[in-house]
């Protein structure tokens, strides 16, 4: 037990500027979005809301434009956790074996995060441009023209076009994470195995994978609400388009938004952050449940 | 015995190291596009090649720093960055003392409360209503607010974690010293969190930097940072590459020279937070 002459030296005061700040700007809010959700609000009644009921969820799930952005956020977000983990638990698994300038590569691979995504798209612009651009003049060059594509306005290629730039942004902090969870495993323990006779195979499934569980949950799960959240690549890179085949929820929220259909973006959003909160809640209460104790 | 083995060239060795090599030039290829073809006039850059130009034509730069907001946009950037940076870490640290030393219901209350926050993703659309009768939309003022909200619950996350990990007895001598609550905790406690805040720093001054959603719903164009203002001058030059790549590299240099000083700080603060959390 602390002596009641010690607590007295943590003032309750000392968060009350946390949660005032959270509580009007973050919590309040959703609990606004909740009742605007159920209201015709736009520009026309800007400060005269009526209810109208279940009107707007009504109105997007008969919409074709809100179940493609459904669609696309998932497989956005699906494709996008995927190719993030595994390629960047390769990349750490073969940077953790002593390659030589790992530190170099590490700090190149990590460096997108500092850049902002809309400035990231606007050079994927230029990289997928379909007569110039590098990656195709490369694709001809090396005798593969037959893959040169219109990566941006071809609506079937368009969301992978954008997937490879969100893997590529994301790859980063992903690889540094899965490298110090691999630095923190004990060589001894590669040691014994080689002496039990052990292959590359056996201690990976029986040593890396177990001790590196915890890393796996948290990128998963970092991986999976970035990509559920991803906004700035895909307004920078396609803006939806073409014809709706890049639509995600972060897109499809702002152009209603900028129609001035608030209600109805209300609506979307309180949509989007149910669907987001469910997803990643299951996640980590599945992942939990997974973790081993060594 | 592992690190006493001489480095030798396998063949599984050697196909990693290739490996490694595409993949930094995948890394590298880009930004060595936008430099090459920032040096070109707009036809050559047009082209997109990624050959240095015979004559390059710095004046591309020239031309930028006139009609692009690069001085606004860095201005913008800095001081919506800085002040959130501050008002983060002092009421995000405060909070995290509270949180971290009172061990009662409403200390877990709280604590889920603001780690909820980071995950459940904040509702943009009432924010914009209640912005608008708060009369914060588009002021710098309000937009602080969003930010510094946004980024609460990773600072509380980080700051409630570390201050766990510093000995009670520490308060405790300074309480029998005779400070009081504030001296406590702004002499003693503050400077002892400095490896944390460093961390928090960075990653909230990078999390403003790189948003484009708050900017674009709550903000007007005259308050843009940098790397908005580049993607509003791509709007009105998307016909002149070799000027767009300029404005861009202009850009993103400064951010990753201070980049390689801060990576060091980045890499530690990810792995407390995420792998020994």
């Amino acid at each position: 037990m602390v002596p009641k002459m010690i607590l007295r030296n943590y003032p309750i005061l000392f968060i009350v500027p946390a949660v005032i700040l959270y509580t009007v700007f973050s919590v309040v809010p959703s609990f606004v979005g909740l009742a605007a959700a159920f209201t015709d609000w736009s520009t026309f009644y800007l400060l005269k809301p009526t209810y109208v009921g279940l009107q707007n969820f009504k109105d997007l799930f008969e919409s074709t434009g809100f179940l493609a952005a459904i669609r696309h956020t998932l497989l956005y977000t699906v494709l996008h956790t995927v190719f993030v983990i595994a390629l960047g638990y390769g990349l750490a698994i073969i940077l953790n074996n002593q390659v030589k300038f790992k530190n170099a590569y590490r700090v190149i691979i990590f460096s997108p995060v500092v850049i902002n995504p809309l400035v990231i798209s606007l050079v994927f612009s230029a990289l997928y441009n379909p007569t110039y651009g590098p990656i195709n003049a490369f694709l001809r060059k090396i005798g593969l023209g037959s893959l040169a594509q219109n990566w941006l306005t071809e609506p079937k290629i368009a969301l992978y076009s954008v997937i490879i730039m969100g893997v590529w942004v994301g790859l980063g902090s992903t690889v540094v994470i899965f490298l110090a969870g691999l630095q923190s495993v004990s060589a001894d323990f590669y040691e014994s195995a080689t002496i039990d006779g052990a292959g590359g195979l056996k201690k990976f499934r029986y040593i890396t994978l177990p001790l590196t569980m915890h890393a796996l949950t948290i990128n998963t799960l970092l991986v999976l609400i970035s990509g559920l959240n991803v906004f700035g690549e895909v307004y920078g890179l396609t803006n939806g388009g073409p014809n709706g085949a890049t639509e995600v929820f972060g897109t499809f929220i702002f152009a209603n938004f900028s129609q001035g259909l608030y209600g109805y973006a209300a609506a979307a959003g309180l949509v989007f952050t149910v669907v987001v909160s469910i997803s990643s809640f299951t996640l980590l209460g599945l992942f939990r449940k997974m973790e081993v104790e060594y | 015995m592992q690190l006493l083995k001489r480095w030798r060239l396998t063949p599984t060795r050697a196909i990693l190291e290739i490996l490694m090599i595409v993949v930094a030039l995948c890394y590298l290829i880009p930004i060595w596009m936008v430099f090459s073809n920032s040096l070109k006039d707009s036809t050559g850059a047009g082209l997109m090649g990624l050959t240095l130009p015979s004559k390059p034509v710095w004046d591309n730069y020239a031309v930028v720093f006139r009609e692009s907001n690069i001085l606004r946009g860095l201005y913008n950037g800095l001081l919506l960055g800085l002040i959130t940076v501050i008002t983060n870490v002092v009421v995000a640290s405060m909070c995290s003392f509270y949180l971290a030393r009172i061990k009662r219901k409403i200390s877990t209350f709280f604590y889920n409360y603001f780690i909820a926050g980071l995950i459940v993703p904040g509702s943009i659309i009432p924010i914009y209503l209640e912005m608008r009768i708060l009369h914060l939309n588009n002021t710098y003022i309000g937009l602080v607010m969003l930010f510094v909200t946004a980024t609460l619950p990773f600072g509380i996350f980080l700051f409630t974690g570390f201050i766990k990990t510093i000995p009670r007895e520490i308060d405790e001598a300074a309480i029998i010293d005779g400070s009081n609550p504030y001296q406590l905790y702004f002499r003693i406690v503050f400077p002892l969190l400095k490896p944390v805040t460093i961390t928090v720093s960075i990653f909230v001054f990078i999390a403003v930097w790189n948003n484009v959603a708050y900017y674009l719903y709550f903000s007007k164009s005259t308050q843009y940072p940098l790397p908005l203002s580049i993607y509003s001058f791509f709007g009105k030059y998307s016909q002149s590459w070799n000027l767009v790549f300029a404005d861009i590299l202009v850009g993103i240099v400064p951010c990753l020279i201070l980049f390689m000083f801060a990576q060091k700080y980045m890499v530690s603060g990810i792995t407390a937070g995420a792998v020994k959390g």
